[in-house]
């Protein structure tokens, strides 16, 4: 089947043993020159200003790290570069030449930049030749498709990043990930890349792993090809960047040569503090944020939910302490596992540890399990796993009506109550017969809420529960919230990767870097530096400790 | 037809939320195509009816044959109904047309070869059916199987099995048959035969199931929304379980009638109804209630396609030829399927328009009065 779509390529294949007859080395280029350069770059979706106007300059044979906090534009600007969409103004430049956009991907690799993104763009069951020659093309003899070429060709494309002893034969998803991430950058080389541009390619790999990759990026360095490494692990930056550009609300804020960086200094530049450093110290955010900060606060005889060394592949060890009547808000970056700890707690992902829900011990193994002991669970998705779309608001609030199968629904009543709730929760319209996709991003997350707020929980889960929600719905949402919390005690864990809403509504900010619990917030501690800092820590996960 | 099982259908094309001071006309309009939209098929009923009353007053237009296509029909709606029960929670069940005939077969049967006494042969026949949904659920629901394939694979099972049973041949009773068994197909009340009450009857019960019971509630959230429906505490996999038995027992009660009908089981019989079923199983979920697979629509729509059918085969000519039934079933299905799907998708274009000028809306309430803002009434976005 592959021969046959192959052979459909002629082109392709020409252009590609061009390629390979042609000096092996992918670039001849100066180190030090400019290979790259950004000149004011604007991109607006609607309202929201993704690129404000970014400058930024990559030289020749330099790693060259891209960091910011969520939302600074990061992944705009590489959509950008990679020709996936149009910038509304600014120039880009590559090896001199300068273009007002890069109209498509195929037009950004003919330019020479080559990208390799998490999860490294391999198609899992085909074998590794194929995964090249895919990118590369085949090589023919007389019209087919010259297998012994093809393969040798294959290798030689591999040893350039280190990869000789390789089975070419074996499925993509059969070698380490590493050597994935190998893979995917010898075949983008092929194309003769000049820049590398890397997308968070760490998250999926394990810190020997990390190391394996970093040697082939220096190798590569090495030859005169640039890197451009897009990262939220400041370890990392630090450990291999040449130049690190800060971008922050849509502005490239500083450029550091390697001689300026430090760790303080970038989370300073990141969570916009640059003056952060001549203030006088705060007590428990200054000194190592990896440290764990433990302040004594005051404790009910009983806690809501007590959570004792919870842990499984993703997160934990845990030690959390949830109080009636508060919001406590687990954050950290997107791969930090904030996530999972709420889906732990809500009995869907499973755990080992201990916890105990007002005193009695709590090891949900379902939903259906959570949600008897009065633990209702929010997903971070709306419409994939909250709301059915296509059903109405009436019928998404009393989805599972409560009372015996025997008993008819009344459609009157529960119009009225739904009508009451919508007015509650002030989602608009209040039209309980309407269907939910007619609703805006904000006024679905409201009656989310409020339909889990009426089953009458004890202990709410909320996963990035505003995201992609305005100004003003997010306002209601924090009052409902309270006024919960307020009156019937309620306790609210809120998982959500938006520190300001951390610091917003959150009573104690639970802060997770790379699954470790890094940092507990309290009260006045609770600040953007404190959580930015945290969160951009890197701990090491001390796993042997809990699993045997 | 995967995407069409799992996303209701829908005609009607909601109306986005346009602030107070919106055009009344067009609404006016909008509500009107609504209308129509909403009642085209019960119109089309009506239409077909009166049509053929017209053109042939003394073949159509009389009691037998309108009782004949009513209690004829009521197997094909049993069918019908059986595939509705499990398109409601998302899933897919082919078999039920076989189940149909192999319980036609079995009733039929059970009498004339095992000498069973009517009323054990309804119990065997019955619960054969029960066990070939269960049969179904649990491959769906335990062995994570498409339902679409699983049910194809039981269909063919069900298949090879009832022409097993009768080894191939037409069965016909040596011997006077059971009277109760008889009355079941032949019994009649005001001039039409039995079958059609039970099909009603049921259909009545399952429309009760389905809009006012909790249980329908939670079958249209399992379909609808699996995840979603899972996390608000309903049991998904045991409600699509219990689809799939009810598909089951339906499609057998479908057989019996059938059985009781003809007094014999001739090979085809089931497969035949598998097309006319789930034509007005889609057809009947563009109307009444439209994007939702509904009772109501699926027995106006049975019975608007049953009466066209039998119409055009009373004109005679080309029209009463054997392709006609099948050509017509097939195009009512795919026209069915492509109005909503194409309504479906609109909607969701729409939605996803309305909700990128929420978004503008939303960031730049701060300074309302500017073109696109105007237009889209802030009122209603900025809470």
């Amino acid at each position: 089947m592959l021969r046959e779509s192959a052979s459909g390529s002629t082109e392709d294949t020409t252009e590609a043993q061009r390629a390979h007859e042609s000096a092996p080395e992918s670039v001849q280029s100066d180190s030090g020159a400019v290979v790259l350069e950004v000149r004011a770059m604007r991109r607006v979706y609607g309202a929201t200003v993704a690129l404000a106007g970014v400058d930024l300059e990559v030289q020749a044979g330099e790693i060259h790290g891209l960091v910011g906090p969520n939302g600074a534009g990061k992944s705009t600007l590489v959509r950008i570069l990679a020709g996936l969409e149009p910038p509304d103004s600014g120039e880009i430049s590559i090896a001199g030449e300068t273009f007002s956009a890069l109209s498509s991907s195929e037009e950004a690799r003919k330019r020479g930049l080559a990208f390799l993104h998490q999860s490294f763009g391999l198609v899992e069951n085909i074998s590794i030749l194929d995964n090249i020659c895919l990118v590369t093309g085949y090589i023919r003899r007389s019209g087919r498709i010259s297998w012994r070429d093809s393969a040798n060709a294959a290798r030689r494309t591999l040893a350039k990043v280190g990869l000789e002893g390789i089975d070419l034969k074996s499925d993509a998803n059969q070698i380490p990930l590493a050597q994935q991430a190998a893979v995917a950058i010898a075949r983008a080389l092929e194309l003769k890349a000049k820049v590398l541009v890397l997308d968070e390619p760490t998250s999926a790999l394990q810190e020997h792993e990390v190391d394996v990759l970093f040697e082939i990026l220096r190798n590569l360095t090495a030859k005169g090809v640039a890197c451009l490494f897009v990262s939220h692990r400041m370890n990392e930056v630090l450990a291999i960047c040449d130049r690190v550009t800060v971008l922050r609300d849509g502005l490239a804020v500083a450029t550091l040569v390697k001689t300026e960086l430090n760790e303080a200094r970038l989370v300073n530049l990141i969570a916009g503090l640059e003056n952060a450093d001549t203030r006088p110290p705060q007590a428990s955010d200054a000194g190592t944020s990896a440290a764990m900060t433990t302040v004594a606060a005051p404790e009910s005889e009983v806690p809501r939910l007590l959570i004792n060394g919870a842990f499984s592949e993703s997160v934990g060890p845990i030690d959390a302490r949830i109080e009636p009547g508060t919001i406590v808000g687990v954050t950290g970056l997107a791969d930090s596992g904030h996530l999972h700890l709420a889906a732990m707690i809500a009995g869907i992902e499973t755990s080992e540890g201990v916890m105990e829900l007002d005193g009695h011990a709590y090891a949900p193994k379902t939903v259906s399990d959570s949600l008897s002991r009065g633990v209702a669970y929010l997903p971070p998705e709306r419409l994939a796993s909250g709301l059915a779309g296509g059903l109405s608001l009436r019928e998404n609030l009393f989805m599972n009506p409560p009372q015996p199968w025997y008993r008819p629904i009344r459609p009157r009543r529960e119009r009225q109550m739904a009508r009451e709730v919508l007015h509650r929760s002030s989602v608009r319209p209040e039209e309980p017969e309407r269907e939910v996709v007619t609703l805006s991003g904000g006024n679905q997350q409201k009656l989310l809420l409020a339909k889990w707020l009426s089953m009458q929980p004890r202990l709410l889960i909320l996963c990035e529960g505003t995201a992609g929600v305005d100004v003003g719905a997010k306002r209601d949402i924090y009052e409902m919230l309270r006024r919960r919390c307020a009156g019937e005690g309620l306790a609210v864990v809120m998982a959500s990767s938006d520190f300001t809403e951390m610091c917003d509504v959150c009573d104690e900010v639970l802060v997770l870097a790379r699954g470790s619990q890094v940092s507990l917030l309290r009260g006045r501690d609770i600040t953007l530096t404190a959580i930015t800092r945290a969160a951009y820590s890197s701990p090491i996960r001390s796993r042997e400790a809990q699993t045997i | 037809m995967a995407r069409v099982s799992a996303t209701p259908l829908k005609t009607e094309e909601p109306q986005i939320l346009d602030g107070h001071g919106d055009d009344q006309g067009t609404r006016r309009r909008v509500d009107l195509i609504n209308l129509l939209s909403r009642y085209a098929i019960p119109l089309l009923l009506i239409v077909i009816v009166a049509t053929f009353c017209l053109l042939k007053p003394s073949t159509f237009a009389t009691a037998d044959n309108i009782d004949s296509v009513l209690s004829i029909e009521a197997v094909t709606i049993m069918v019908a109904l059986a595939g509705a029960m499990v398109l409601v929670v998302g899933e897919f069940d082919v078999s039920v047309a076989n189940n149909t005939a192999l319980v036609a077969a079995l009733v039929v049967g059970l009498q004339v070869l095992q000498h069973v006494s009517w009323l054990l042969a309804i119990i065997i026949g019955l619960a054969v059916s029960v066990v070939a949904g269960l049969l179904n659920g649990f491959l769906v629901v335990k062995l994570h199987m498409s339902s679409f394939v699983a049910t194809l694979g039981t269909y063919s099972l069900l298949e090879g099995a009832w022409i097993w049973y009768l080894s191939d041949q037409t069965l016909s009773p040596t011997k006077p048959m059971a009277t109760p068994f008889v009355d079941i197909g032949r019994a009649s009340l005001f001039g039409i035969y039995a079958p059609f009450y039970v099909a009603i009857i049921l259909a009545m019960v399952a429309w009760f199931v389905l809009s006012y019971l909790p249980t329908g509630r939670r079958m249209y959230a399992v379909g609808g929304n699996r995840q979603a429906a899972r996390l608000s505490g309903i049991k998904a996999d045991r409600m699509v379980i219990g689809a799939f038995v009810a598909a089951g027992l339906l499609a057998g009660i479908g057989g019996l009638l059938l059985g009781a009908q003809y007094l014999d089981a001739s090979p085809g019989a089931g497969s035949e109804l598998l097309f006319p079923a789930f034509a007005a199983v889609f057809l009947g979920a563009t109307t009444i209630r439209p994007g939702r697979y509904n009772i109501v629509g699926l027995l106006v729509a049975a019975y608007a396609l049953a009466f066209m059918i039998s119409g055009l085969q009373q004109l005679g000519g080309v029209w009463s030829e054997q392709w006609i039934g099948p050509t017509f079933n097939g195009a009512a299905l795919v026209i069915g399927v492509a109005l909503s799907t194409s309504a479906f998708a609109a909607r969701e274009r729409r939605s996803k328009r309305e909700q990128l000028r929420r978004l503008v809306v939303g960031a730049s309430a701060s300074r309302p009065g500017k073109g696109l803002i105007k237009n889209a009434g802030v009122n209603d976005v900025a809470h």
